[in-house]
């Protein structure tokens, strides 16, 4: 679950920077409900991320005075998403052909 | 911002036991998170009091969130672990290089005190450094040493300066536990080794003079050396090791290897009031450790 994490969150933040609640909201959007993270389990994802140089956070003032810290995607980070796209296309592509086989 | 919101910031963030600059960071990011949860819970319709209520929920058990968070921000890089270690590795190559004991103090206290002003100047305390302030204190314990010699007159200058040293010594005891009471056992750690090793060799004695006899050294030179070695491998694992235990035993476990060494190695050359000391030196700078087994 761990990897999928990170890739979801990386897929994500790879179209743009993005800040925390925003991106529990996009997860939720694209994945039609099906994933809803809650925040205990996405900000200490993104800590992580970030210390392993995935991503990076930034601060930025919204005209309004409000703060929030975006997130962006690091080379290696894009380099990783990569992979796991690769990783993921596989696996998938591997199953759909065993579990949609028609009998001989 | 609503009184609920931050207490739960609060009380998420007390418990954080991280740099101070990193876990401001850490309340900043999620009081941003609950305002913009709890305003757009407004928008749909509930009151302030339900919004606050249902967007701290969806937030989690504060101290779950907080042990996670240790955790990912307790585990140093590959060059925080280095730089810890690095100290430990100066005094044991130039005891290696050279062997001129009184040359190799110097210059490590010179790099110790140099990061010891950039630590105290910046305010940053990134946590290599508390490695490097346990030999930063060094030359104000050794210092009281040499002011106790009775046959010298400056020794009046002993009364004032004793303990001036040991406010000071307290003081940055003191910060370094509202930090993290386990560096206070990382920069304690290199006084066990270097206590051992004086009353070992007992020169702690001659250090009252001034003159060192380095003769008993140099006799010791490689576990000396080894010592110093050990401690980095030590500092280099507790930077390392996320989990707190992990920590605590990966530093106070080789320095009782040291301890039990050094204690076989030297025992007719000292008495069992030195080594009851050490071994109540080392037992301090357990205490701290010893917490968060009993936690």
């Amino acid at each position: 679950m761990k990897g999928s994490t990170d890739g979801l969150v990386l897929s994500v933040i790879s179209n743009g920077p993005t800040y925390g609640y925003e991106l529990i909201r996009e997860l939720e959007k694209r994945s039609s409900g099906y994933f809803h993270f809650r925040e205990g389990t996405l900000y200490p994802a993104l800590h992580r991320m970030e210390k392993d140089g995935l991503i990076e956070g930034r601060w930025q003032a919204l005209p309004g005075g409000q703060e929030r810290r975006y997130y962006y995607i690091t080379p290696r980070g894009a380099e990783v998403l990569s992979r796991q796209r690769t990783t993921w296309s596989n696996f998938s592509a591997a199953v759909r052909s065993v579990l949609e086989a028609k009998p001989a | 911002m609503h009184r609920k919101l931050v207490d739960y910031v609060s009380a998420l963030c007390g418990g954080l036991r991280i740099d101070s600059r990193a876990r401001q960071a850490v309340a900043r990011e999620f009081r941003a998170h609950l305002e913009d949860h709890s305003r757009d819970l407004r928008w749909r319709g509930l009151s302030e009091e339900e919004a606050c209520d249902a967007a701290v929920e969806s937030f989690g058990n504060p101290q779950l969130i907080a042990e996670d968070l240790l955790r990912i921000h307790s585990k140093g890089t590959w060059r925080d672990a280095f730089l810890t270690s690095l100290p430990h590795l100066v005094v044991a190559m130039l005891l290696t290089v050279s062997f001129r004991y009184g040359a190799a103090c110097g210059v490590a206290c010179v790099l110790a005190t140099a990061v010891g002003i950039y630590h105290t100047v910046s305010r940053k305390a990134p946590s290599w450094s508390f490695s490097w302030m346990g030999y930063c204190l060094l030359p104000f314990i050794f210092a009281a040493f040499l002011l106790l010699d009775a046959t010298k007159w400056w020794t009046i200058l002993g009364v004032a300066y004793i303990p001036c040293a040991v406010l000071l010594v307290v003081y940055v005891i003191k910060l370094t536990a509202s930090r993290d009471i386990l560096y206070v056992s990382l920069m304690l750690a290199p006084w066990v080794v270097i206590l051992v090793w004086c009353m070992a060799t007992q020169c702690i004695g001659d250090l009252q003079t001034g003159h060192v006899n380095s003769y008993e050294l140099r006799a010791h030179g490689r576990e000396l050396v080894g010592s110093f070695v050990t401690l980095a491998i030590a500092s280099f694992m507790f930077a390392r090791i996320p989990r707190r235990w992990g920590k605590a035993l990966a530093l106070i476990v080789p320095l009782g290897v040291v301890l039990a060494y050094v204690t076989l190695r030297c025992w007719e050359g000292t008495s069992l009031w030195g080594w009851l000391a050490s071994a109540l030196a080392l037992a301090l700078i357990s205490a701290p450790t010893l917490r968060e087994f009993l936690e």
